[in-house]
């Protein structure tokens, strides 16, 4: 199989992070995909920390159109998957390269699209760690919690 | 936390989305080649490659070229973010077509960039055939799409950085998608 659902969570309540660990490193490439809103009335970004790091160890590139278009380099405590507000709408889709690979740092694409506020963002992102991703934490960079009936899906892509 | 193992797909064919081959350089190399690719025209549509690469000369740009064809047939539009400001443009036609970016000498170490280059209807023979791209060097990410003013099913697909060798480590996947 190349194309495999490893893991599906659709939240009862709402929470301040979704962690996906022990991930089978049996793939090349990990997609995570993203439905759903926030607490916190403006726009968060959603947030990938890679084997619970959350040291300054994700820089980062975007281009969005917000209106206009704009864009931006900077460096995170997380991958920026994309962005989540509280009206809902929005779609993230992550993807995360050569995870399981020990002689590259991990990269990452991401695009993010959502309604009402009419944003859509390309997001290129760079883990500086070559050690393989054996978990991912998803988390609102705010501190706001993803709300009830927000979704994630985690894919391996065959090797 | 929630404990992770390999679930069963729900609702997805296994044969839908396959891997058709990879490459992985084992030493630097000027470009790499799909070939035979007409073998999977009764059951494939569309097909995806996936890379993660870099680039022995400066940040540069990836290119393709189809069934051999070098004769100036490929129009490339991009849309580029930079860091600090977006831009657009378009060439061609050209000998080949541009279907993304990568990271280059002045990457840092370990630092090779991904890119996803989708080329739908592969097989089409009355359609030119059209690619879209995602990808990124160390300093930019970029949307491509290129048009091959062809419509020949598709037999080859090559992969060339715009100068320079793929460093030894860079992978390419090809995929192959129902539809």
């Amino acid at each position: 199989m190349s194309y495999v659902a490893l893991a599906n969570v659709t939240l009862g309540a709402n929470a301040s992070s979704v962690t996906f660990s022990n991930i089978n490193q049996g793939f090349r490439d990990l997609i995570l995909i993203h439905t759903g809103s926030s607490t916190n009335d403006s726009i968060n970004s959603l947030q990938l920390r890679l084997n619970g790091d959350s040291g300054s160890n994700y820089p980062q590139v975007l281009m969005a159109a917000d209106g206009g278009p704009v864009s931006a380099t900077f460096t995170d405590s997380g991958l920026i998957c994309g962005y989540t507000i509280s009206s809902g709408g929005a779609m993230n889709i992550a993807q995360i390269m050569d995870y399981s690979a020990t002689n590259k740092h991990k990269t990452a694409l991401s695009r993010h699209n959502a309604m009402p506020e009419s944003r859509t963002r390309a997001i290129a992102g760079r883990w500086t760690n070559t050690a393989a991703v054996t978990s991912i934490t998803c988390r609102v960079d705010t501190g706001a919690s993803f709300v009830a009936g927000s979704t994630f899906a985690l894919y391996g892509i065959a090797a | 936390m929630i404990p992770l193992g390999i679930l069963a797909s729900a609702g997805q064919s296994a044969a839908d989305y396959e891997l058709i081959e990879t490459f992985v350089a084992g030493s630097n190399v000027s470009s790499i080649t799909f070939s035979n690719l007409a073998a999977f025209a009764s059951t494939y549509r569309h097909l995806q490659v996936r890379y993660v690469a870099r680039s022995t000369v400066p940040e540069t740009g990836i290119f393709a070229r189809f069934n051999g064809d070098a004769s100036s047939s490929y129009r490339t539009h991009y849309l580029l973010g930079n860091g600090s400001s977006v831009s657009s443009g378009s060439f061609g036609l050209d000998p080949r077509g541009q279907v993304g970016l990568l990271a280059g000498s002045g990457a840092a170490a370990n630092d090779f960039r991904p890119g996803v280059i989708d080329l739908l209807d592969a097989y089409s023979t009355t359609k030119n055939k059209t690619v879209r791209g995602l990808s990124a060097s160390q300093s930019a990410v970029i949307l491509m799409s290129v048009l091959w003013v062809n419509t020949s099913s598709l037999t080859s697909w090559q992969i060339t950085p715009d100068s320079g060798n793929f460093v030894a480590g860079s992978r390419f996947s090809l995929y192959g998608i129902k539809g």
